[in-house]
């Protein structure tokens, strides 16, 4: 009884921190999120109410919008990045160690590069007035540059493109560090069974590193959810609301707009957002595999 | 053993008894946020009867205040563009003033741009600063908010020796929340050199302390030649700039250039306003001829004066306080010498030429921080600052004076001789803001509508339409919410 109890014991002692942290810095704010998302507390009163802050949500075309526009970024750039790491992960993981390290420290500058300095950097590139684009203009003998960023449809694609860049790093690395753990007579039997390196992406790779691929799935729905530095640093949400999301405005209502309750109420249809698209994952996982028999 | 914990439980007990003790009496002495606290006449007496008061603490004796028993520590939060040593002298005297009192206040100073965010977790956190230094325009949403106190008292003793525009300006319903402390107008700066160069030398007065009033035919012609001036090169005349909430007061005053009225009965009617849409159609008309800069739905309000002071640009915005801060680091080798010059804007209203520039009032305001002590020490060092001439003076040079007595002071005058100027530019002020309840949030509802326009996305028309519904629905809800009009 003891010996079991204090077994016990040593395992809460190891989780304790992080419950206690966790519970203090992650599960208390979502919880504090939930309760404002219901009150008004703009006017140095709160006031409960109701659902008052989400009907305003949905009743206004910039709130909708901005919803639109994440779950964009999330359907565009996280299969993307599936999509690729899996690509570039298989066609390396196989060669000599210093090329795949090579490839692997490429991918990853842009993760480590602070997101500040890109988008500066592309924000410079991209000036029509002062920028790189205005010096190629001048040099091809152009009077005026364009100024993509004040083209709706172009900043989107360029903010889908540097999401991108930036998270594929990451991805790569996840996925090769996968492969190289795959046995080495899975690789072997499919090459003498005379798969190709289609079929070896096809039956191989890509069914076993279904883990990672969830993991990367539910990491950068996350991720791509919160951008916002280079949203406010490249677009400030323009033009004319045109690449603004859920976490730029819900940065503006709590910190320019002061208004807390509507940006509770952002916060919590994020985490429902996010929440419904890693359900549907794991259902289509947990399907996939009783279809298996697994 | 026993003995030794029962000694340690009783020393807490008593350490905790003569705690509860202290802030009873802090509290006994202080007075209600917002309320006159002026000490019974009793008690003046006994105060001026004693004669504790030093010579340095004239406020206290002077005002009368109920003060609370130190020690006492506030903070003094600004985004004023201001040399930090004028401030911070000011905060020495306080602090070296009421030092037996144990009364300090701790300046924190920061950009303009940090503000909201700055507040707002304050607010959040509850830990607003007991005293505020900023502009009028972005204290006012707060007041209707009901977080700035009521210093009608402290204003009407200072009354008589403040310009009645500058003390009327930060009243609502007839009550102060700021004590205006310098005015700012706001127009153009531009670079006198390049105007020479460009082969503008007529229009730049001869009179380098005077401000230069152009036609809007004038005005188009210096476009013109600038824009032949910088022809080639990523230069351009005029910096204009959408891409955030600053666009808001040189966008208005240009948006005013044929004489529409953005504001109406209290309301936004600048899509209504044929004139309006004809001064944004125009500034498009500008960009696309390459008046000003290509960029301008991307351009935001800090990266103009930087390609100014690069040389990128012959002409961008400025009030009296930036066009004072550049010259400083002008002088300072910050970047090249260069004339540099103030303008108003350029009207043609209905025929008749004319001009205009906005006017930002920058002042005190006391935060209901819901900490009575605090807000009785902050009522104390504004009473303090308007008696410190040599203080309330250095900060109200900061650009033009909001006290008439420091304004038309000869030896004031002398150091500063733009002060003629500004007094000349007093008919073309105008109040930008329309004194519309929650006009800072209605700066989120522009810039987003003035990208459309000039991104092509909308017509002038229409961009200023959407602007105005958007506008007014912010100012209803601060109408039917203010916590002072209601």
């Amino acid at each position: 009884m003891n010996k079991k109890f204090l077994e016990s014991l040593k395992a809460y002692v190891f989780i304790g921190p992080f419950v206690i942290l966790s519970g203090a810095f992650m599960i208390y704010p979502v919880f504090q999120g939930f309760i404002r998302s219901v009150y008004n507390s703009k006017w140095n009163r709160t006031v409960f109410v109701g659902l008052e802050n989400y009907k305003k949500i949905f009743s206004s075309d910039v709130y909708l919008l901005s919803i639109k526009n994440s779950l964009l970024f999330v359907l565009v750039v996280v299969p993307l990045l599936i999509v690729f790491g899996i690509w570039i992960g298989g066609s390396i993981f196989d060669k000599k160690p210093l090329y795949v390290s090579s490839v692997r420290a490429c991918l990853y500058i842009p993760v480590i590069a602070s997101m500040v300095v890109m988008s500066i950097i592309w924000r410079f590139i991209l000036d029509s007035q002062t920028g790189l684009v205005r010096y190629f203009a001048m040099v091809l003998g152009y009077d005026k540059a364009p100024n993509i960023l004040a083209d709706r449809t172009w900043t989107l694609v360029l903010l889908m493109i540097i999401l991108f860049t930036m998270n594929i790093g990451q991805t790569v690395l996840l996925y090769v560090a996968d492969m190289i753990g795959i046995s080495r007579d899975l690789i072997e039997a499919c090459r003498i069974d005379g798969g190709s390196r289609l079929d070896l992406f096809c039956y191989v790779l890509v069914p076993l590193t279904m883990p990672t691929t969830i993991l990367t799935f539910i990491t950068q729905t996350s991720a791509v959810l919160k951008v916002f530095v280079v949203i406010q640093l490249l677009t400030k949400g323009g033009p004319n609301y045109g690449t603004t999301t859920m976490m730029y405005l819900l940065y503006q209502d709590a910190f320019e707009n002061r208004d807390t309750g509507t940006a509770s109420a952002m916060g919590v249809l994020m985490f429902m957002i996010s929440l419904i698209l890693i359900s549907m994952r794991f259902v289509a996982m947990s399907r996939e595999r009783k279809e298996k028999g697994l | 053993m026993k003995r030794k914990i029962c000694l340690v439980l009783a020393a807490i007990m008593s350490v905790s008894l003569c705690a509860c003790s202290g802030k009873g009496e802090a509290s006994k002495g202080t007075s209600a946020p917002g309320a006159s606290s002026l000490e019974t006449a009793e008690e003046e007496k006994t105060t001026a009867a004693s004669g504790s008061e030093t010579p340095s603490q004239p406020a206290a004796a002077a005002g009368g205040e109920k003060l609370p028993s130190g020690p006492v520590e506030i903070q003094l939060w600004t985004d004023f563009t201001i040399d930090d040593n004028i401030l911070v002298h000011a905060v020495d005297g306080f602090n070296e003033a009421y030092k037996d009192k144990g009364y300090t206040v701790v300046l924190d100073k920061f950009a303009g741009s940090e503000r909201s965010a700055k507040m707002a977790a304050a607010i959040e956190a509850n830990q607003l600063p007991a005293l505020f230094f900023s502009a009028w325009f972005t204290t006012s949403d707060f007041v209707h908010q009901g977080y700035v106190a009521d210093i009608s008292d402290i204003a009407a003793a200072v009354k008589e020796d403040m310009f009645p525009s500058a003390y009327e300006a930060t009243q609502i319903d007839k009550k102060s929340y700021m004590i205006g402390l310098y005015q700012s107008y706001f127009g153009m700066m531009y670079n006198g050199d390049m105007f020479r160069e460009a082969g503008l030398e007529s229009y730049i007065p001869e009179d380098e302390n005077a401000l230069a009033y152009w036609t809007l035919d004038e005005f188009d012609e210096i476009l013109t030649k600038l824009k032949d001036y910088f022809g080639g090169t990523e230069g351009y005349p005029m910096g204009l700039f959408a891409a955030s909430s600053q666009a808001d007061t040189f966008m208005l005053d240009w948006l005013c250039m044929y004489g529409g009225n953005m504001w109406s009965d209290g309301k936004s009617s600048a899509g209504s306003d044929e004139n309006v849409v004809k001064a944004l159609d125009t500034m498009i008309q500008w960009m696309k001829d390459g008046k000003v800069n290509s960029n301008v739905a991307t351009k935001d309000g800090t990266e103009v004066a930087p390609d100014f002071k690069n040389g990128l640009s012959a002409i961008c915005s400025a009030q009296i306080s930036s066009y004072n801060s550049t010259i400083r680091s002008m002088e300072a080798g910050e970047f090249a010498e260069c004339d540099l010059r103030m303008a108003a804007v350029p009207v043609k209203d209905g025929g008749k030429d004319t001009s205009l520039m906005a006017n930002y009032i920058y002042g005190a305001s006391i935060l209901e921080n819901g900490k009575e002590d605090e807000m009785a020490v902050a009522r104390l060092f504004l009473t303090w600052l308007l008696e410190d001439k040599e203080s309330l003076t250095a900060i109200n040079t900061n650009a033009f004076p909001c006290f008439s007595g420091i304004a038309e002071d000869p030896a004031v005058v002398a150091d500063h001789p733009m002060y003629p100027a500004y007094t000349e530019a007093a008919p073309f002020i105008w109040d930008f803001t329309g004194n519309v309840p929650g006009y800072v949030s209605t700066r989120s509802k522009l810039f987003p509508q003035l990208q459309a326009a000039f991104s092509g996305s909308k017509t002038a028309a229409q961009a200023l339409e959407d602007y105005s519904k958007d506008a007014n629905e912010v100012i209803e809800e601060y109408t039917q919410n203010s916590l002072v009009l209601n």
